[in-house]
């Protein structure tokens, strides 16, 4: 009998460990609420120019007593930053920065509203169906800059940073060896003998002249060429004839549909992505 | 003796849950309001009546405290500004994002961006005669708009591509004015006008408006996959004026990541990404995928996707083939699958898009196709199917319909009456030219890398001598061949599936070969390359460009 007390005891105080409102099981578990109205829709395009007006299918219906009022689209706005550089004169090794971002920018907003119709019942679809678009704004428009035949400093500045100019040519000094100041100095004409800089000792696997700098260490005279390479010939690339630097930024929409009934219960439809150009 | 050690033990089990009654549900965190918080929640909106979306510069934006938490609100909008009360309405002074943080006083705090465009002139073209803007002989003019609820004087300077026209007929560069009247473009492709205007003497950003400008004749249409930039396409035009200059147009539509092949069919391109990870990865389970077909039409005014894939990355869609109502589309190594042009918006699963032909239902497999043999180009001539293979398995692997196993091959199962042809030799891309019956492909092994073309009776005869490939080899004007870059860590990918030439596409009214190159020689620039029978050289079409795939489509318009 004693047992039998205890173990309800344990029932009940183990029923009140995951009854609190953090562990609620039947919240969990069943939905509590009205039956919201079920939307589903199609934009024309995920790609869209900014400005222009996103052209979208929709249907919709409900189950509920509460007759459908309206439909909304919102969306929030997000943006891909993508940006690379490299130097393309480094023989020992590849050097380039490349950062990726991805940040919203703007919270969901409402941008449109679509009073309901009843016009718009559709019989052999058993849904409400109609066509229609939602605004975008031409402020959204995206930004490329790519591989560019003419440098732009400005540009540099504006989508790189103040700092980075100076940033990318300390770090990338600080990592060449003689053979990539060599291909630099040699490609943008600077040096004409750049071996004058370096001693030299017959490698006796390849039969070769292997070329270093005196003590390991960077010359003066090679410094001071460096110091005086502006930021645009580091990042030119001789191959293609145009600078090794690409920036793009895009704007993308995350949209959504909501179809309300009277009682202002919404159903959402999926969320659609919209890339604008 | 027994019963009293039970009762002790249920004692403790009493004493333990009633100390865990006591703590499960209060959290041990502390509460105040420097943390942030669920139960703290704000929207914005801009309340004037004009430019709504827009979140210019000094828009009225109205603040609204949607909280469940119950306090005092104050506001910190980032600008160095600062205000309290349920609902507040603020301006900012710059364009920029800023941090707006909400916080209720003893409950916490929510962050949110909110970003602010400047203000930016909007220009656009007023309707026009012609269904389209047609090279030298299409009038346009612009409309401006530019917000200016201050009334504050504006100023406008206008910079026409080389080429533009006025009226008159004269050569237009720049115009100062907000209207610069009618133009003409003299050249064919993207032709960008540029707009930069001041607001009360303040530089805004400058807008472009990308006119697209088609030739005076019907011409068909090359496409082309830019790495980290856009669609491109380009007129094919053999009979320009010396003076008119054809220069690509940008669709507007991103490439995606490694878009290797692009297909051509009826007025839609579609674009068959691979995503990120297009070599090794180890993606044990196996949700690494991303890839995707999606479809842009002709003119670049629609996108939608085909199909995308977020299981495997292995299973990502790289390279493909069409053939009536069907694209066929290969993985990185396994197989081929099929889906009906007409599908929209599919999820890739192996339930729903079973392999067509895999590397173990062919009578190859284990007399030269290995497990997991790299994927390339493939695709049918003269009802044979011709599937490239760049690694464990190395040459065109062709078989008929009638060959493909239904179950894993077997010792008795016959190899393929067609046979491989550049056995041993790494094909990556071919086309079929039937009307002057040859091959084009090409190949990267080391010192026999570049474009090559021969009749199919060539290409058997070839067999797996490399030294046999040299006629066939196709040069530059100065006797170079094309070398694609196939050195780890400088190019894409790595051994046995560098990005090299990743598809050819054939002009049929010339015959020419259009590729992108991504050059591994210093003195060869990449670009997009086209091999000219006129000429009989591979000749430089765009200089500088790094490009996936490339696909043509035939059918003549003067546009798109």
């Amino acid at each position: 009998m004693k047992t039998k007390s205890y173990f309800l005891l344990l029932f009940v105080l183990a029923a009140s460990l995951v009854g609190c409102n953090k562990y609620d099981t039947i919240a969990e578990e069943v939905i509590v609420g009205y039956m919201a109205p079920q939307v589903y829709w199609n934009v024309e395009s995920s790609t869209v120019t900014a400005g222009n007006p996103v052209p979208f299918t929709t249907q919709y219906y409900t189950t509920g007593t509460s007759p459908i009022t309206k439909l909304e689209v919102w969306y929030s706005v997000k943006e891909d930053i993508s940006k690379v550089v490299s130097c393309p004169w480094t023989v020992t090794f590849s050097y380039s920065y490349s950062s990726a971002v991805n940040e919203l920018k703007r919270i969901s907003q409402l941008v449109s509203t679509y009073e309901q119709n009843s016009d718009y019942w559709n019989d052999s679809l058993h849904a409400y169906s109609f066509n229609a678009t939602f605004p975008t704004s031409n402020t959204l428009s995206s930004t490329s800059w790519n591989k560019p035949t003419s440098f732009d400093s400005l540009k540099m500045v504006s989508y790189f940073g103040p700092d980075f100019m100076t940033e990318f040519k300390d770090s990338l000094y600080g990592l060449m060896q003689v053979k990539d100041f060599q291909k630099m100095y040699e490609g943008l004409g600077l040096v004409e003998h750049f071996n004058q800089y370096c001693d030299s000792t017959i490698n006796e696997n390849t039969g070769q002249w292997d070329y270093y700098f005196p003590g390991d260490t960077i010359p003066t005279a090679i410094a001071d060429i460096y110091k005086s390479i502006p930021f645009s010939d580091l990042i030119y690339n001789s191959s293609n004839a145009n600078y090794d630097v690409e920036y793009n930024r895009t704007y993308l929409l995350d949209a959504v549909i909501k179809c309300y009934d009277e009682q202002g219960t919404a159903g959402t439809g999926l969320t659609k992505e919209i890339t604008l150009n | 003796m027994k019963a009293m050690k039970k009762e002790k033990l249920y004692s403790y089990l009493l004493l333990l849950l009633v100390t865990l009654v006591g703590v499960s549900c209060k959290d041990q965190y502390p509460s105040p309001e420097e943390l942030p918080s669920s139960k703290v929640a704000f929207e914005y909106s801009i309340i004037d009546e004009n430019y709504q979306l827009d979140y210019y510069v000094g828009a009225s934006i109205q603040f609204v405290n949607t909280s469940y938490a119950e306090g005092e609100c104050t506001w910190d909008f980032g600008d160095g500004n600062t205000g309290t009360g349920d609902v507040i309405v603020h301006k900012f002074e710059n364009q920029g994002t800023y941090k707006v943080r909400l916080t209720v006083a003893g409950q916490g705090y929510v962050d949110q961006n909110i970003f602010i465009c400047d203000i930016k002139p909007i220009v656009s073209i007023n309707p026009m005669e012609d269904e389209f803007c047609e090279v030298r002989k299409t009038l346009i003019s612009f409309s401006v708009v530019l917000p200016n609820p201050e009334e504050l004087e504006e100023e406008y300077n206008w910079t026409f591509p080389e080429g533009t026209l006025n009226s008159n007929g004269e050569e237009i560069t720049t115009y100062a004015g907000k209207d610069p009247g009618q133009v003409q473009f003299g050249n064919v492709g993207s032709q960008t006008v540029t707009l930069s205007a001041k607001l009360g003497g303040r530089s805004l950003e400058e807008s472009k408006l990308n006119v697209q400008v088609g030739y005076n004749k019907n011409v068909p249409t090359l496409y082309y996959a830019v790495k980290t930039g856009n669609i491109m396409a380009l007129k094919l035009i053999s009979d320009a004026p010396a003076d008119m200059e054809v220069m690509p147009f940008d669709m507007g539509v991103k490439s995606g990541q490694h878009p290797l092949n692009i297909l051509f069919a009826d007025s839609l391109l579609y674009v068959l990404d691979c995503g990120k990870q297009f070599t090794y990865v180890d993606d044990a389970d196996e949700n690494m995928g991303d890839g995707k077909i999606f479809i842009m039409s002709k003119d670049g005014s629609k996108v939608e996707t085909m199909l995308s894939n977020s299981g495997a990355a292995f299973n990502d869609p790289f390279y493909g083939y069409i053939e009536g109502s069907k694209l066929y589309f290969a993985d990185r190594n396994t197989g081929i699958c099929t889906i009906n042009l007409s599908e929209r918006n599919q999820t890739l699963n192996r339930d729903n898009f079973p392999y067509y032909v895999q590397n173990n239902h062919l009578g190859y497999y284990g007399r030269g196709l290995s497990y997991g043999a790299m994927n390339a180009c493939f695709g049918k001539i003269n009802g044979i199917w011709y599937w490239l293979k760049t690694y464990n398995g190395q040459g065109m692997f062709r078989f008929s319909d009638s060959d493909i196993l239904t179950v894993d091959r077997v010792e008795s199962d016959p190899a393929p009456s067609a046979g491989i042809a550049l056995n041993g030799m790494c094909p990556k891309s071919f086309v079929w030219d039937a009307a002057n019956q040859v091959i084009y492909f090409t190949i990267y092994d080391a010192k026999y890398e570049g474009l090559y073309r021969c009749t199919l009776e060539q290409l058997d005869a070839i067999g797996t001598n490399r030294d046999n490939l040299a006629p066939y080899q196709l040069k530059m004007a100065n006797g170079k061949s094309v070398t694609p870059i196939t050195e780890t860590g400088v190019g894409e990918g790595s051994t046995g599936e560098f990005i090299t030439i990743c598809q050819l596409a054939l002009d049929p009214t010339t015959g020419c070969v259009y590729f992108g190159l991504r050059s591994g020689d210093a003195t060869v620039k990449s670009g997009l390359m086209r091999y000219n029978p006129a000429t009989g050289f591979i000749e430089t079409v765009v200089e500088g460009v790094e490009i996936y795939g490339v696909a043509i489509n035939n059918n003549p318009s003067k546009l798109f």
